[in-house]
């Protein structure tokens, strides 16, 4: 078990977390995908923690130079998303989850 | 800090006719798409030009530039691959583009981002580069997918695409983060020696298995497949055929490469990953698609048991069942552009309000189509009996080259699965071949066709002669394959 | 324990709570102020490892753009249609047993995975290296990387302008091109019936034309 002293564990761990809880989230969710989208950044969020421990640990650059490009592909990927979601709006008149069934998958 | 552009010069090339298209667009307000799709078409196949005339000396030096880019035999036979994919497919997809009114230069400017993020994927030898190219590669294709804003169907579709794509995404993002921390680097080359010496198996291992979730996905491998039959459905029909193929290309490169090369030394962890996906893929690719109504979606079923095939071919490990895997994918590709050829040369329409009725693409619509064009019958049939995998059809030599890799390495149950599979797969390729032969038009659904361009029928023909001339002279294309990636050494 | 000590439990403790919060939260608006939280809690702990320039990055460009698009959009998709009621108790247990089971196991994958023998973390450094290191690295050995992820931006413009973008809806204009495409089909459609014969009614036939002639 991770002392008390914040090690690179610790980070590793919370990153884990922040994994999971947007996991879960993702699971649970059933009242709009605006939700689900926050939930995607989490996601990433959780993968570049990992990115700058690592990179602190190494005492490495590349893992912080990774991030900073993963923060700009979220950025675009965000936008999209969002330009996704106006079109669904637009048609249905609701962002409930339980209208995308179109499709019957 | 400087280095030669030359390696560079296909992504150039493909960024060049980006601007001048964005440019175009600003002096001349009309929104046709003609002068975008000549300059797309003229850069695609300059940049295929340039690839050979500057890069073939990669084949016999392979090399990596600035630690970050990759140019060997391999990479050039698949950039070549990915490039001649998308001009086939506008050529196809010329008449279904204007007819749905996407014939805009946007559409353009997507369909090149994406097939540049594709020539990125294949080059890169570093994980940034690399998974921004994966993104690059994905997120026109969202966008593509729902290109056609007044269809509740495609908007879903996309929506649904796009929330599993970055999510898949998301998880390969969080892989990557780990082998970052097991090896302490971000480079394929130090990677591959630094998970040589032991380091942090386990966090290595945990890495490659979300990196290989994320990767099922782009591959549309079960159970990572669900997107496939909707967004085959909602999307242009142009689109889909896009997605098929070319992207996959990249998917199959990137899992080549990280097989054979930085994390081999996880060989074991990797096949047991691989036939895990291949089985259930081969199965449900096999035995859902029989259900299906839609041409459509009845493909991207299809689409999901072949990946199942090609898993088979990359899991052997060895020298011969990767190049049975890239050998499986280009006829996979040849074969797959030959049946969207046909679909886009049939009459899919929307009704005024946009929604697309499913007219075009339904297998009802395939009925007695030998009555009505021969010609068209005749294509499909070529492409069906391919898909299927039957003699002497490319096709068959693709499936046979990865079943044998698969049984000399020992893999005796997975071979019967894929050759039960296939047998009951044959099902609804077969059908489709009887609807066309066997049944008499329906009155309601026959339409006519609409007018396609005599260089898309030439060509369309052209490849579907080509299943049947390569699948007899199995070896043209098998030989290339091979020589290729021996030359590669590092894939 | 010290100072940094605290701070990363203080931090970590906010950062999971905020996380939960953006997944629990009913009402969008209140569930990307949590997620603003979340990146800003972010932020702190990358600038507490010395990572100064990528949190000033986070919270320029993720908080200052990402969060006010989002904010943007929900405003748009009008909140008011939708009654954020919590009708998804169901799933929310068996997904947290899961999720807490899914934690253990990383957790644990990750303890035993990480094999470095010292898993202490460099004391960030005082200095402003970091920002100048960083750029380069971007201008230098990943410039590929760097021009890969403007054409990623552009890209992105494109597509979102693409979907989002409508023509002026209310304008009433023609398109010479599909009128022109019309065909006789999908105009006029042909019914063959059968004949029908008028029941010969001389008696009240002229006095129906001269009603409607007098109107």
């Amino acid at each position: 078990m991770p002392g008390l002293e914040p090690t690179l564990l610790h980070y590793l761990l919370l990153a884990a977390a922040l994994l999971v809880i947007s996991l879960v989230g993702i699971i649970a969710n059933r009242r709009n995908v605006l939700v689900l989208l926050m939930a995607v950044e989490l996601v990433l969020l959780a993968a570049n923690l990992n990115f700058v421990a690592f990179s602190v640990y190494y005492h490495d650059l590349s893992g912080q130079v990774m991030t900073a490009f993963v923060l700009a592909t979220a950025a675009t990927e965000s936008a999209i998303g969002l330009a996704l979601l106006i079109l669904l709006f637009r048609r249905r008149g609701t962002i409930a989850v339980q209208t995308l069934d179109v499709l019957k998958g | 800090m400087t280095f030669s552009l030359i390696p560079f010069l296909p992504e150039l090339t493909l960024l060049a006719a980006l601007v001048l298209i964005l440019l175009a667009t600003t002096v001349s307000p009309s929104r046709d798409g003609t002068v975008a799709y000549g300059v797309t078409q003229l850069a695609l196949w300059v940049a295929v030009a340039l690839l050979w005339l500057t890069q073939a000396r990669y084949i016999v030096n392979p090399r990596i530039v600035e630690g970050v880019v990759l140019r060997n035999s391999s990479t050039l036979l698949m950039q070549s691959a990915a490039l001649i994919g998308l001009s086939l497919a506008l050529l196809y997809g010329r008449a279904s583009l204007i007819r749905q009114k996407l014939w805009q230069p946007e559409t353009f400017l997507l369909f090149l981002c994406s097939t540049l993020g594709v020539v990125v994927v294949i080059g890169a030898y570093h994980f940034v580069p690399l998974y921004l190219g994966l993104e690059l590669m994905a997120l026109p294709l969202y966008a593509m997918v729902a290109l056609r804003k007044d269809d509740a169907m495609s908007v879903e579709a996309g929506l649904k695409y796009f929330f599993l794509g970055a999510l898949a995404s998301g998880f390969m993002l969080y892989g990557i983060s780990l082998i970052y921390g097991a090896t302490g680097s971000l480079g394929l080359a130090a990677v591959g020696s630094l998970a040589m010496s032991g380091a942090s198996h386990g966090l290595l291992l945990l890495g490659l298995f979300f990196l290989v979730s994320g990767l099922a996905f782009k591959l549309s491998a079960v159970p990572f497949h669900m997107w496939a039959p909707d967004v085959y459905r909602g999307a242009p029909t142009v689109v889909a055929l896009f997605i098929s193929t070319v992207p996959k290309l990249a998917a199959v490169v990137l899992l080549l490469r990280l097989m054979s090369g930085p994390l081999s030394p996880l060989l074991v962890y990797w096949q047991g990953m691989l036939a895990f996906l291949a089985v259930l893929s081969m199965i449900v690719g096999a035995v859902a698609a029989i259900a299906q109504t839609n041409l459509k979606r009845m493909l991207a079923y299809s689409t999901i048991g072949h990946m199942g095939y090609l898993l088979l071919g990359a899991l052997v490990g060895t020298q011969d069942g990767f190049g049975a895997a890239v050998f499986y994918i280009l006829t996979y590709v040849l074969s797959n552009l030959v049946a969207f050829g046909v679909l886009l040369s049939m009459n899919e329409t929307s009704d005024e309000s946009g929604a697309t009725l499913s007219r075009g693409s339904d297998l009802e619509d395939f009925r007695g189509l030998y009555k009505r064009s021969p010609i068209r019958a005749a294509l499909m049939t070529l492409a069906m009996l391919s898909l299927a995998g039957v003699p002497p059809l490319l096709g068959f030599y693709g499936k046979f080259a990865v079943i044998a890799a698969a049984l000399m390495n020992g893999f005796i149950w997975l071979s019967v699965v894929a050759i039960l599979t296939s047998v009951i797969a044959a099902y609804y390729y077969l059908r489709v071949i009887r609807l066309m032969f066997f049944s008499s038009p329906d009155e309601e659904r026959a339409s006519e066709f609409p007018c396609i361009g005599v260089v898309a029928r030439v060509v369309l023909v052209l490849n579907g002669v080509a299943l049947l001339v390569l699948g007899l002279f199995p070896s043209a294309l098998l030989d290339l394959t091979v020589q290729a990636l021996a030359w590669a050494r590092v894939l | 324990m010290s100072f940094s000590a605290i701070l990363f439990y203080v931090f970590a403790v906010i950062l999971l709570a905020s996380a939960v919060r953006v997944v629990i939260m009913q009402h969008p608006v209140h569930a990307a102020m949590a997620l603003a939280q979340t990146l800003f809690t972010m932020a702190a702990i990358w600038i507490t490892l010395g990572a100064e320039f990528l949190g000033l990055a986070l919270v320029v460009i993720y908080v200052g753009a990402v969060m006010v698009l989002f904010l943007f959009v929900v405003m748009m998709l009008d909140a008011r249609q939708q009654k954020w009621t919590p009708r998804w108790q169901r799933h929310l247990v068996p997904a947290v047993i899961l999720g807490a089971v899914m934690l253990v196991e990383i957790a644990l994958l990750i303890m035993r995975g990480v094999k470095m023998k010292d898993t202490t973390m460099p004391v960030a450094s005082a200095s402003m290296e970091n920002t100048r290191e960083l750029g380069k690295l971007l201008f230098g050995q990943y410039l590929y990387s760097l021009e890969l992820i403007a054409v990623l931006l552009l890209v992105g413009m494109i597509a979102a302008i693409v979907l989002t973008h409508r023509q002026n809806r209310f304008a009433k204009r023609q398109d010479p091109a599909e009128q022109v495409a019309v065909t006789r089909e999908s105009r006029l459609r042909v019914v063959s019936m059968a004949a029908e014969t008028e029941a010969p009614e001389q008696s009240t036939a002229e006095p129906s034309p001269e009603k409607e002639g007098g109107q």
